[in-house]
């Protein structure tokens, strides 16, 4: 028993971090929802590139922002559009998958290699697509985004439900009279929840770096409204000056983004001991 | 040491594997075995009795970290012993392959896939001799042919994947005898193979026994492969031999318990699971009347426009030659034109070997595949099946409650409470009761899955259930108590068996009627004890007597 005990510790070690890392992320975000100890957008010609003190623990930006509320307030704007756009990833692309999947035939085809399209293009290019179509601004983002992230998740539950329903399983709940709906959605659905959690883990990932990067580009969320890539654009300008004004919402990418791969690598890894 | 005069002899060995943490978890204990010069000697058990383990751990193939920790294994290098255990790598290979080779059970996988056949052979001959060359060559299609290949040469430009199984095993042979080895170790040689297959790979075996003396070490769980080639056999039950002496003695009269048991399991001539004569109310539950079916698929680039047409059976419209003009496809018909009836209350068994269509009629009548031809009618509105593989046919994300609970829910049967309690009553009919109602079929052993298969086809109540092979995955003892729990299901609830097995020693245990079938039709057909007793097609000849 206690032998067993010591096992699943060490194999779960950065699993463990990984959770760490992000609920703590996490819980900054969450209490800037409430609390920031100035206002994030109030600016003081008198506190202009000011290195971290007490009062501003990780300094003020070239307007006199504080940092440290800025991040807090930045993060939850960053984290919504990273939740938002995966979410619509997810569900459009679950679905796609698993009717394209499940059925095959011509229909799967003409999706598939509309899929291959998206996919043969770099996605930030095709968000900016997007973007000069339907606008800049965080909502237009998270569309942008959403459709651009939905390739990944249709190709993935399609690849498992091919596997799945040639499984014996399938055919006895055809056998007992279930119907394809709910073939599809209530007993092979499940089937792909672990690779499903990995994908939304990476997903989120590559969400949160996109808004980053689509917000350094001034093309997502708009000044004065803080997001960490807006803020780390901002900085970018005063590296030599004011280093500190990139180490915070830099260093706050960083640990998200690290906290959501060790948590989706150790969940691969579990699925592949299960087998 | 003394000159006993065997050529391996294993004394007290116990093999051991590293546990996570601290010290050894043995695997086998006391193992004490020894095999003449030129005899062949098995070892039977059920898998996981360490009969495998202990033989590879002997000629140190052990993966894992497994090692002997205990005991001894000598074997006769010349005039003296040499102790295998205590030798280095590079002195252990110089034996290896030159006095003892192996052959395993699965030969795809022991075999390079990317290089040719021939030229995996060779290796042995680079190895271990100084011959080159044309000479080279010469020796291995020699032994190709003496291994019962045929067309030798073009054999040896080819790549494993373009054998048969058969054909690979017998390749797997050549290369272990090509340097004429004293002893050959062969781990279950013939498990993966078809019966009528089995035989020859066992007789080829016995050849090359008594015509270059060749030891061998057959391991099996197969008492009838046992049999049919060693004259001495030791018996491995929970990592110790439990019994051994010589094969005809311990058959007839085995002493111990565990024996008698694989003996009943596996024979079970005289035990026969239904009475003789049952006699069925004669009301018919299948008819099939010229019943074909068909796979579709994809045409071979080089047959396409050659068969497509032809192959579109007689009959059909035009449109549908056209279709399969089109999508490149083409119908195979695997069953072709059987007829029969099954009558309430039978169980009725199909045997043949993998690829006559057996699997393919059960699942069309299921209603699995809908490219079948002729009539079918069934008394009853959807036949259950349970099939093969009890780790594919449940759903591993759903609790086995759920599972068998969803056929009452989908055809809307009784409020939550009266479900939850049918279902509980049908676990403790299949022998698994209560508190297996909340555990993932992932936690099961494969005989505790089979048995929720058999409770989820029985759930609805219906009275024609097929089973696809239902017990072939399965070892020998759990077998038997899957075969008992299936007669007492249909004794209790009167139900109509279709049972598909390639095993005649199921099938003469549990059906009435028994169908032979052989290239997609059925050959002969009758009381099972009268085409067992005096079979008539001599397909069926060959399949009765390949069993033993």
């Amino acid at each position: 028993m206690k032998k067993k005990r010591r096992q699943r510790n060490t194999i779960n070690f950065s699993l463990a971090v990984g959770i760490a890392l992000v609920s703590a992320v996490l819980l900054f975000v969450f209490v800037g929802l409430f609390y920031t100890p100035y206002d994030p957008m109030e600016m003081s010609m008198t506190l202009k590139n000011k290195a971290p003190s007490l009062s501003h623990p990780f300094g003020t930006d070239y307007l006199g922002r504080d940092i440290l509320s800025r991040v807090m307030d930045g993060a939850g704007t960053t984290f919504l559009i990273g939740a938002a756009t995966v979410l619509i990833g997810l569900v459009a692309g679950t679905l796609i998958g698993a009717f394209t999947g499940y059925y095959g035939g011509l229909a799967d085809e003409i999706l598939m290699r509309l899929n291959d399209t998206l996919t043969s293009f770099p996605s930030i290019l095709l968000a900016l697509v997007f973007v000069s179509v339907i606008g800049t601004g965080k909502y237009n983002i998270i569309i942008a985004l959403g459709i651009i992230f939905i390739p990944s998740f249709a190709r993935v539950v399609r690849g498992e439900f091919i596997v799945q329903k040639e499984l014996d399983y399938v055919r006895n709940a055809k056998l007992l009279g279930a119907g394809n709906l709910r073939i599809m959605f209530v007993h092979i659905l499940p089937n792909t929840a672990p690779i499903l959690i990995s994908a939304v883990t990476i997903g989120l990932n590559n969400a949160i770096l996109a808004e980053s990067g689509m917000s350094y580009l001034s093309l997502g969320v708009q000044p004065p409204d803080p997001s960490l890539g807006r803020m780390l654009s901002e900085a970018q300008g005063y590296l030599m000056s004011a280093p500190w004004a990139a180490v915070a919402p830099g260093m706050m990418i960083v640990l998200t983004v690290l906290g959501f791969s060790m948590i989706s690598e150790n969940i691969g890894r579990g699925e592949m001991r299960g087998k | 040491m003394e000159n006993s005069g065997h050529l391996l002899e294993l004394s007290g060995v116990a093999v051991g594997f590293p546990e996570k943490g601290r010290g050894v978890k043995l695997v086998t204990q006391g193992v004490s075995l020894y095999v003449d010069p030129g005899e062949a000697v098995g070892i039977v058990g059920e898998s996981g009795s360490g009969k495998s383990v202990s033989m590879l751990a002997s000629v140190g193939l052990l993966s894992g970290g497994g090692r002997i920790v205990e005991g001894s294994v000598r074997f006769l290098h010349g005039e003296e012993y040499i102790e295998l255990n205590t030798l280095g790598q590079k002195e252990l290979n110089e034996v290896r392959g030159d006095e003892i080779s192996m052959i395993f059970q699965e030969p795809m996988t022991s075999l390079n896939p990317v290089m040719t056949v021939g030229r995996q052979v060779c290796e042995m001959l680079v190895l271990h001799t100084d011959c080159a060359g044309e000479e080279r060559r010469g020796r291995v299609l020699d032994m190709f042919k003496e291994a019962g290949l045929s067309d030798v040469e073009a054999l040896y430009e080819k790549y494993p994947h373009q054998l048969s199984g058969g054909m690979r095993q017998r390749v797997m042979i050549a290369m272990a005898m090509i340097l004429r080895p004293k002893l050959l170790i062969a781990d279950e040689p013939t498990t993966a193979l078809d019966v009528t297959v089995q035989a020859k790979i066992l007789k080829l075996l016995k050849k090359f026994q008594t015509e270059y003396g060749t030891a061998i070490l057959l391991i099996s769980h197969d008492l009838g492969v046992i049999r049919s080639v060693c004259s001495r056999a030791a018996v491995m039950c929970g990592g110790r031999i439990v019994e051994q002496g010589d094969v005809e003695n311990l058959f007839e009269h085995p002493q111990e318990d565990y024996t008698k048991k694989l003996l009943s399991a596996a024979l079970g001539k005289e035990n026969v699971l239904r009475e003789a004569g049952v006699k069925s109310s004669g009301e018919v539950s299948v008819r099939v009347e010229d019943y074909s079916v068909f796979y579709e698929e994809k045409a071979k680039r080089n047959e396409r426009g050659k068969n497509r047409i032809k192959d579109v059976p007689e009959g059909k419209s035009r449109l549908s030659a056209l279709s399969a003009l089109l999508n490149g496809k083409t119908r195979r018909e695997v069953v072709k034109h059987v007829s029969f009836e099954l009558y309430a209350g039978e169980i009725v068994g199909i045997v043949g070997e993998s690829g006559c269509g057996k699997s393919t009629l059960a699942k069309a009548l299921a209603g699995l595949n809908p490219l079948t031809e002729g009539k079918a009618w069934i008394s009853c509105s959807q036949p259950q099946m349970v099939f093969q593989d009890p780790y594919g046919s449940l759903n591993p994300a759903k609790t086995i409650g759920w599972l068998l609970t969803e056929p009452l829910r989908l055809h809307r049967i009784g409020t939550r409470q009266e479900q939850y309690r049918a279902v509980c009553e049908m676990l403790d009919k299949v022998g698994l009761g209560e508190k297996y109602y909340g555990r993932y079929p992932g936690t099961l052993s494969g005989g505790q899955r089979q048995r929720v298969a058999i409770a989820m086809a029985i759930m609805l109540r219906r009275s024609f259930i097929v089973l696809d092979e239902p017990v072939s995955a399965l070892d020998v003892t759990v077998q038997e108590q899957i075969l008992v729990l299936l007669v007492k299901l249909q004794k209790e609830f009167g139900l109509t068996y279709l049972f598909i097995s390639h095993d005649m020693n199921v099938i003469h245990r549990i059906c009435d009627r028994v169908f032979v079938m052989y290239g997609g039709e059925i050959v002969e057909s009758g009381e099972a004890s009268q085409v067992f007793l005096n079979p008539k097609h001599p397909y069926t000849k060959k399949l009765l007597s390949a069993r033993l």
